[in-house]
């Protein structure tokens, strides 16, 4: 099973896309209502995907998602943000980001991305296990 | 097919090639010996006559047989010598001499000696002859073996042109059947590379969408100036990292960033992009979709979806539509004319305004979207003209009034209901329905021995025929909620009526009952939070909405609870609402307790929301509650507590 951190400082982001996960099979293995305690789970966790929310308070989504990249550079992270946010995007996607999704959801859309990120990962890492 | 080899001729070649051996005789020779080759070897033609192995004459088969069959040529020629039967007039060439000039010297011989053997010598000794049959005879062979060479190549020529013409009018047709899907699809399609440049080959629907040619632009220079300024960097910088990265994964992503909807020439045009590679190239495949029609459809749908809400609406309340337009027609042609008669000028425009925001609300609640639309832009005006003007005056309002015809406010929503439910609807006079149990409790004591006799007691029964129960009035109110919960993005909340069964008279309630619109839309947009915050207040998903109706029998009074379990009325903000707006002073302010500064609320041009929209917000609807209430002799009490909720408590004189 597919292990999932959401990363959000709002409770009801983070209780709107666990509903969805939970319900798509994966497993919430942690959450973080901040960036520095998003790279701290991270280590400790392991989760095979991190949503990770843009704006938030005392370190926010870009720069955590740059240490979990130090850390991992295999790191599965999806990037949340609202509408007109799409430089920040760009930043976090050439940080190593892997997709995004756009606040208010569209369940469809993030059950569709995050299989997807889920799929192209495992296809990558199958590919070095090949060699 | 084989192909005929093709021997190397060269009419400029020696003429070594055709040198043949023929017998040779000597001069001395008799006829006789001329006569047995002659007739032993059919296939010759001539003999040469040497002398110390050098041709000195020649005599050929034609000549020979022509001089014996002369009278007396046998005789003479047989027993003598070959030298006076031979031809010493010979024609002579050397081995290196080129076939057409000794061809043509040869045939330009006398006509008896056209196929003469041409005597040939090598290095000035004799090497043999040239016979003109067989030289024909070869010329002709590798003539033909030539034309046949030439046949066979022309006919490879042709079917190679064949083909190639059938390839290319395929590959035309195929080109042009791209070309024309191209050109003749709903879409455009463009490309570019990491110059941004748009390539020449794009479809013939772009030159339609942006009206000139398109080739060689910059691309964002093409498209930016159909977007909002701040997008322009969006677009650098998406490419940029497009172009930059390489990545399977996420170099859609960053196309998908794009923004994909604009207005180009009045048509709205829909953008997707799509990487495209070919020889390790990355470019860009920009898809142009005129979506025009797509969106006016969506936006049929949504009048669709007004007008349906509109004609139940119109059904089932056919009597308070009918009222509420009446009203609203008799205001605005000339009846807001006796609000001015009072001394109060500045009271008169209050009350007006009043009047216009609740009919604003009141048609919104029955569904006549578009004469709510159009009222809050007259509403609109009318702010700016408060604005703009110093000191208004009676003249100002008939001038704003005189352009307002309301006639043109309603038509749209009448006609859209006349259309369906018949002009009918509105001549009709109208018709009371009375549940049949009252009908039957008035036959019951009439049957009974309390037969009431005077005059007044009979009266109020038949009045009694029309009155409804409040609650009818109140459950109306359960689709408006959910109108505003779909434009505020909040949860339906539960909506409870309990209580007493209170029956009142329409016509007498109207107003009131109109005016609860105000609490209504002021506990769903300011009182209820946003899904967000009550969850993180740790409040149910949805909240509640409950209207408590309770008879004080004692008191002949009645009263209607509406409460709600929002964040209450922020007081500070109201009282600072209530500074800016004049309605109070500072002093009087902060001496204010809650109780009382929750009433602030009923004063007009209030309100605790910073932008005005079409739902509410300009502050004046809980004025209009108040005076409804005070025409009926009743009262209205506000309590609210911060993070619980607000109830507005109302009460109306009440007997049986």
């Amino acid at each position: 099973m597919k292990k999932i951190m959401v990363v959000d400082d709002s409770l009801l982001i983070r209780v709107n896309l666990k509903k969805i996960f939970v319900q798509q099979g994966y497993e919430i293995i942690a959450e973080a209502a901040n960036g520095q305690e998003a790279v701290e789970k991270y280590s400790q966790y392991k989760p095979d995907l991190v949503t990770m929310d843009i704006t938030m308070p005392v370190m926010d989504g870009i720069s955590a998602l740059q240490q979990i990249c130090a850390i991992d550079k295999n790191a599965c992270v999806v990037m949340i943000s609202a509408l007109g946010q799409e430089l920040k995007i760009i930043e976090a996607l050439n940080a190593g980001a892997k997709h995004y999704i756009l606040k208010p959801f569209k369940e469809a859309d993030v059950i569709n991305k995050i299989n997807n990120v889920l799929a192209a990962a495992e296809e990558t890492s199958n590919d070095y296990a090949g060699i | 097919m084989i192909t005929p080899e093709f021997k190397d001729f060269d009419s400029e070649g020696k003429i070594l090639q055709f040198v043949i051996q023929v017998p040779a005789v000597s001069s001395k020779a008799e006829g006789q010996a001329i006569k047995d080759i002659f007739d032993q070897n059919p296939e010759t033609e001539g003999v040469v006559i040497t002398e110390n192995n050098h041709p000195v004459g020649l005599i050929m088969r034609t000549m020979f047989y022509q001089k014996m069959g002369t009278m007396y040529g046998h005789s003479l020629y047989m027993k003598r010598p070959v030298s006076i039967l031979m031809e010493t007039d010979m024609m002579s060439a050397d081995a290196t001499d080129n076939v057409s000039k000794v061809g043509i010297l040869a045939m330009s011989r006398e006509q008896n000696k056209l196929y003469d053997y041409v005597i040939v010598y090598k290095n000035k000794a004799y090497a043999g002859v040239i016979s003109i049959r067989l030289f024909l005879v070869e010329l002709s062979k590798i003539n033909d073996a030539q034309i046949n060479v030439l046949k066979h190549q022309q006919k490879e020529l042709l079917t190679a042109h064949e083909q190639e013409v059938v390839l290319r009018k395929d590959l035309e047709y195929k080109s042009d059947a791209v070309r024309n899907l191209f050109d003749h699809a709903e879409q455009g399609f463009l490309s570019f590379g990491s110059d941004l440049t748009v390539k020449n080959e794009y479809s013939y629907k772009c030159i339609e969408i942006f009206n000139q040619n398109i080739g060689g632009f910059h691309y964002i220079d093409l498209i930016s100036r159909y977007f909002d300024a701040d997008k322009k960097s969006v677009f650098e910088t998406a490419f940029d990292s497009f172009f930059k990265n390489n990545s399977m994964v996420t170099d859609n992503v960053y196309l998908m960033l794009l923004p994909a909807e604009c207005e180009i020439n009045g048509k709205n045009i829909r953008f997707d992009y799509k990487r495209i590679e070919s020889n390790g190239k990355k470019s860009v495949m920009v898809i142009l979709s005129d979506v025009t029609e797509l969106i006016s459809m969506e936006k049929a749908m949504e009048e669709d979806k007004n007008k349906q809400r509109l004609l139940i609406k119109a059904f089932t309340c056919q009597a308070q539509i009918k009222q509420m337009i009446e009203e609203f027609t008799d205001l605005f042609s000339g009846g807001y004319k006796l609000m001015f008669i009072k001394n109060n000028f500045e009271e008169s425009l209050n009350e007006f305004f009043r009047a216009v925001h609740t009919y604003k609300g009141d048609f919104a609640q029955y569904g006549f979207m578009t004469a709510s639309a159009h009222i809050h832009h007259f509403e609109e005006e009318l702010l700016q003209l408060f604005e703009r003007t110093d000191k208004l005056t009676n003249l100002d309002v008939e001038r704003i009034m005189s352009e307002a015809d309301p006639k043109n406010i309603l038509e749209a929503d009448l006609s859209a209901i006349t259309e369906v439910l018949g002009e009918s609807y509105f001549g009709e006079s109208e018709i009371i329905t009375i549940p049949k149990y009252k009908l039957e409790q008035m036959k019951e004591q009439f049957a009974s021995e309390q037969i009431p006799t005077d005059k007044n007691t009979l009266m109020k029964m038949i009045d009694n025929l029309k009155y409804k129960n409040i609650k009818i009035y109140l459950e109306q109110y359960q689709d408006y909620l959910k109108y505003l919960c779909e434009r505020l993005m909040k949860y339906m909340p539960t909506y409870i009526i309990e209580g007493d069964d209170v029956e009142i008279d329409p016509d007498q309630y109207s107003d009131a009952l109109k005016s609860l619109v105000h609490i209504f839309r002021n506990s769903m947009d300011h009182g209820i939070e946003t899904n967000e915050e009550r969850l993180e207040y740790g409040k149910p998903e949805r909240g509640i909405i409950h209207c408590q109706i309770q008879k004080y029998l004692d008191e002949n009074r009645f009263e209607l609870r509406i409460s709600d379990d929002g964040r209450g009325i922020d007081l500070h903000k109201l009282k600072i609402k209530a500074l800016d707006n004049n309605i109070r002073s500072a002093d009087d302010l902060n001496l204010m307790d809650d109780s009382e500064a929750a009433k602030l609320i009923f004063a007009d041009h209030l309100s605790t929301k910073d932008n005005a929209d079409a739902l509410s917000g300009r502050g004046i609807g809980m004025g209009a509650v108040k005076e409804a209430c005070m025409k009926l002799g009743g009262t209205i009490e506000i309590e609210t507590k911060p993070g619980e909720g607000t109830i507005f408590i109302l009460s109306f004189p009440y007997s049986v």
